[in-house]
């Protein structure tokens, strides 16, 4: 996961247990490069509880280090995920 | 979508699931009232709905979802069984059936196109609407209710809701478990409104480990699911976390009890989700002090139950029969399946309750028990017997607590449970008085039962109930042992009635063992009692191993492998064996002596692995009940279809493939054996016909018959079409057998007619060939006017065969011995030459065509002379033909190995075997061959 020119991130397609340790891999890295952690969801795929949980980690750690948090255009099925789980507040600007 | 071995296991189940389902929609039709059958669908889609969600088929469990919903209807009596119903649902098991096998192929497509018309059936049928317009037009012909072929009035389903606390374990992603289809699949019950995700264990990003669950939920579900169904959801999980579901008490039934500790109401309703913390600080508070006669009546889990009045009130008597002198004349009809059902039920679950005396931990008897009381309130609420459908509900609680882990059962709770048996028994026995006289009894006769105070007993328990220990305080669980009272009676020391006393005394307060009641009663020798406590002790020191699992599936192709292994083993062993017996001197006598041992037991395991790949050939047969039932109507034919011997087993690979011409036969009787019911009455017969599939051992093959009592097979007709086809000649003189042999050659058919089913001249000839390459044979026995029986035999397995081991031009071939007729050594004047037409034998009255195997094969000739060598008179389906050979060297059973494997398919050869010496035999495909060598001489006649 780059930043863009913009400075966001592109959440990968596929956010899955299967996937999970590459895009905790991925989180890491971003969250230590100090900058803003504004995430596009619009290509995202599939999801599961492990990748949306490490959303909920990441918004931990940059409101715990007071860093702007948001999940932007998320695609249908982010949506729906995030709304089934009962996290739909990360959708919410700067959450 | 879940790993390949999950969805293996989903696959495995969900076949098992449809073919179920067939067989039993089939029967719903002739048995709509039978409520064993109704459940048993109902749960059949239940389960594949709860899996296709669990494993990632969300179309499956949608459309299952949708097949619940009426059979649901179904079972609660609000929707009557009749032919649209059925359709409605076996059009769905189509669909389904279509699905599962693109699952099992490993492809997806998208069936909305199908599904969407086939939900709104589905739910339409549900609501009890009439046909629709886009609907195809049923028959609206009632099936088998005509009494209640009127559907009711849909009823409003009652709403529920549920609190789900789901908190799972953090290894839970290596179980398989995706928390996320949990969620999915409650959706699918009915409305979450609320999710509440706890997420406060979650770590930072920099200290998460990926692979562990942290989250949990707090979920409120509103659904017309009962609480079992929303506890099902969790049914492969229920072990990995904590899991709990709740009823939210309709505060429209009455006022939160306050002293139960249950939450304080929110502008008046109870708080639809607490987090998990508030809820452990809670639970103390639940749990009541130890039960008093002065505590308030009022259930730890049911605080808001309506208080006891009437025939229930507390120092009430009831009967039982107070409103079952309103029930219609259906339902007396029902309440005596239901007494019957009762009585049988309350005889088995005594034994289980005193069982559990002895092991309270043992929770597949407490489940039995559970389902047994929650069967009994299911009916008695159908049936309006409020008494006892209240008391099962109550006993029914406190097994819930018990299956649940939150209540251990000990001498108090299981002497609640015996005396709900008691007075369960007394209310069935009231039933019983009522159902004989088919009028309410005089009042003195019946039993008057405290069933009221029994109730406010179990609430007043439940509201103090001892929890079960901590998980870690829970012993390995062991094996249950036997009741010591079992086992001296198993062992002859005592006598069951004394046992029984002991039981009853001990039930009735004493706290004696029944070892001590029965030698202070001097019943038994203290050392026999000893002796029983020994072996107790044993049993329960050996610890439980999957003691629930008594089946594993295995993949075929490892069994194929094992059978593979197992015949090398015999060869190899035959072949030191007869090395052996070229060896002399007395240490040779030993080893001979070993390896026929040796032979003894492989021969042993060659037997225990066929076993293993044997399966009855029911299911087989019963897949047809469908088929009979669609092709009979669309022929407007009336035909009950009975199937005999189904527990016949054979070669899993026989049983795989029999199916194609086995549905040939049946349809062939369907179309031409079997006639219209005018035609049958016509003919002084019944209106409705009988197709009969039958099964049975005969040797060592099994005989497959397919029996019709139709019109039998017209002699005449056949005949004169064979004569006509230029089968035969019209001088030939043929047998009844001859003649409906005829029936099988290539394109043979008498129906003037053709149908949608059969009659096109093709399919007899099929099923002859696909009967020979199983290694069977099929005949025809036929009278005219009384029906026919087509037979099919065939060898128990493919795997091995008893073959003829022959010489040709010094090599060793083995033929089938189920093709030769008979074997001999030919004179010279019983071979001919016919111009044109090659080598004949003369042989019993006919000539056959002769053919010399070392030519077919390609072999230089050793011996040419027919005197001096054999002829094998072998029979198929190309018909009788004599084949020449060296010499026979014996016959013997052989494993069958094929060559495409290692090599490639070759055309007349069917495979090879290994001989005891070692070599390698090729089998013969006496049928391949002959193709063959016609292909070879094509336009000269043989």
């Amino acid at each position: 996961m780059k930043r863009t020119k913009q400075g966001t991130l592109n959440l990968p397609r596929d956010l899955t247990v299967e996937r999970a340790e590459g895009f905790c891999r991925d989180l890491q890295a971003v969250t230590g490069d100090g900058g803003d952690l504004i995430f596009f969801g619009d290509r995202v795929e599939s999801a599961d509880a492990a990748g949306l949980q490490l959303l909920v980690s990441t918004r931990a750690m940059a409101r715990a280090a007071e860093r702007p948090f948001a999940i932007r255009r998320p695609s249908t099925v982010l949506r729906d995920a995030l709304a089934l789980s009962g996290l739909g507040d990360l959708l919410e600007e700067n959450s | 979508m879940a790993g390949d071995e999950y969805r293996d296991v989903f696959i495995a189940e969900a076949q098992d699931l449809t073919a179920s389902l067939e067989v039993d929609l089939v029967d719903l039709e002739e048995q709509a009232h039978d409520t064993e059958l109704i459940n048993r669908i109902f749960r059949a889609a239940h389960t594949m709905k709860s899996s296709a969600a669990m494993f990632g088929f969300p179309q499956i469990a949608s459309l299952t979802h949708a097949m619940e919903s009426v059979l649901d209807r179904v079972r609660d009596g609000l929707l009557a069984i009749d032919a649209r119903v059925v359709n409605t649902l076996l059009d769905s098991l189509d669909c389904l059936r279509r699905m599962v096998d693109e699952a099992t192929e490993g492809s997806d497509s998208d069936h909305s196109e199908h599904l969407t018309p086939l939900c709104d059936r589905l739910q339409q049928v549900a609501a009890g609407a009439t046909t629709t317009a886009t609907e195809p037009v049923e028959s609206a012909e009632s099936v088998a209710a005509p009494a209640t072929s009127e559907a009711p009035e849909a009823a409003t389903p009652e709403v529920s809701t549920y609190r789900i606390h789901l908190a799972l374990n953090d290894d839970i992603f290596f179980q398989g478990t995706n928390p996320m289809l949990l969620l999915d699949e409650l959706a699918t019950l009915g409305d979450l409104e609320e999710v509440c995700c706890d997420t406060g264990r979650v770590p930072e990003i920099g200290e998460i480990d990926p692979l562990k669950f942290y989250l949990a939920w707090d979920v409120t579900l509103t659904t017309t699911a009962s609480k079992e169904d929303v506890e099902e959801v969790f049914l492969f999980c229920r072990n990995d976390g904590d899991i709990r579901v709740e009823e939210v008490p309709d505060p429209a039934a009455g006022a939160p009890s306050s002293d139960t500790g249950a939450p304080a109401a929110k502008d008046g309703q109870a708080d639809p989700v607490r987090s998990a913390t508030e809820r452990v600080q809670e639970e103390p508070a639940s749990v009541a002090p130890a039960p008093s006669e002065a505590a308030p009546v009022a259930a730890a889990d049911t605080p808001t139950a309506p208080p006891l009045t009437g025939a229930l009130a507390e120092g009430a008597e009831a009967t039982g029969l107070e409103a079952v002198a309103e029930l219609a004349e259906d339902d007396i009809e029902i309440l005596h399946e239901f007494h019957e059902e009762s009585t049988e039920a309350l005889a088995e679950i005594e034994e289980k309750i005193l069982a559990l005396e002895e092991d309270p931990t043992d929770m597949e008897t407490i489940h039995a028990l559970f389902r047994t009381f929650h069967s009994m309130k299911g009916s008695a609420g159908f049936l309006e017997l409020e008494v006892l459908g209240k008391l099962a509900h109550e006993t029914e609680n406190l097994l819930d607590r018990a299956r649940n882990g939150e209540l251990l059962l000990d001498t108090d709770s299981i002497g609640l449970l015996l005396t709900s048996i008691d007075l369960a028994r007394g209310l069935n026995d009231n039933i019983a008085a009522f159902l004989e006289k088919h009028a309410m009894p005089d009042a003195s006769t019946l039993n008057k039962l405290p069933v009221g105070d029994h109730v406010a007993a179990i609430r007043r328990f439940l509201a103090g109930a001892r929890p079960t220990a901590s998980a870690e305080a829970v012993p390995p669980p062991v094996e249950p042992a036997k009741p010591i009272g079992k086992i001296l009676v198993e062992k002859g020391a005592a006598a069951p009635a004394d046992v029984g006393e002991a039981v009853s005394e001990q039930l009735a307060g004493s706290d004696k063992p029944i070892g001590t009641i029965l030698v202070d009663k001097g019943k038994v020798a203290p050392a026999k009692v000893g002796e029983a406590l020994a072996e107790q002790k044993a049993q329960r020191t050996q610890p439980t191993v999957n003691r629930a699992i008594s089946a594993i599936r295995v993949d075929t192709e490892r069994l194929d492998a094992m059978m593979n292994s197992v015949g090398e083993i015999v060869i190899a062993q035959s072949h030191a064996l007869k090395l052996a017996t070229e060896m002399e001197g007395e240490e040779a006598e030993r080893l001979q002596t070993a390896l026929y041992e040796v032979e003894r037991l492989s021969r042993n395991l060659q037997d225990e692995v066929m076993g293993v790949r044997m399966m009855p050939i029911g299911p087989t047969f019963k897949q047809f009940a469908r088929f009979v039932r669609d092709s009979s109507r669309e022929l407007g034919k009336e035909v009950n279809f009975v199937i005999t011997g189904e527990e016949t087993e054979l070669d899993k690979t026989v049983v795989e493939k029999i199916g194609d011409p086995l549905k040939h036969l049946i349809r062939n009787s369907l179309d031409h054996g079997l006639e219209t019911p005018e035609e049958r009455q016509a003919a002084g017969k019944s209106p409705k016909g009988t197709l009969e599939l039958r099964a049975a051992h005969e040797g060592g093959s099994v005989v497959i018959e397919v029996v019709d009592d139709g019109r039998g097979i017209p002699r005449d007709k056949v005949l004169a079409k064979a004569i006509a086809k230029g089968l035969v000649t019209g001088d030939q003189e043929l047998t009844d057998e001859q003649v409906y042999r005829l029936i099988f050659q290539p394109g043979f058919s008498t129906a003037e007619q053709v149908s949608s089913l059969s009659g096109r001249g093709v399919g007899m000839d099929v099923v002859k060939r696909n009967v020979d390459e199983l290694r069977g044979s099929v005949d025809v026995e036929s009278q005219e006017g009384k029906g026919s029986v087509l037979r099919i035999r065939l060898p128990l397995t493919l795997a091995i065969i008893e073959g003829m081991v022959v010489a040709v031009s010094g090599q060793a071939y083995i033929v089938p011995v189920l093709a030769i007729v008979e074997s001999i050594r030919p004179r010279n004047a019983d071979i001919q030459h016919v111009s044109g037409q090659g080598e004949v034998l003369f042989f019993r009255d006919e000539y056959l065509p002769l053919y010399r195997l070392y030519e077919w094969l390609g072999h230089e000739p050793q011996v040419t002379d027919p005197e001096e060598g054999i002829i094998l008179v072998v029979e198929d389906s190309a018909g009788r033909r004599a084949l020449l050979a060296d010499d026979l060297l014996g016959q013997q059973q052989v494993v069958i190995k094929n060559l495409e494997d290692n090599f490639t398919k070759l055309p007349g050869i069917s495979g090879a075997t290994i001989l005891a010496e070692g070599n390698v035999a090729l089998i013969l495909d006496l049928l391949g061959l002959y193709d063959q060598r016609q292909a070879a001489s094509a336009g000269v006649v043989a």
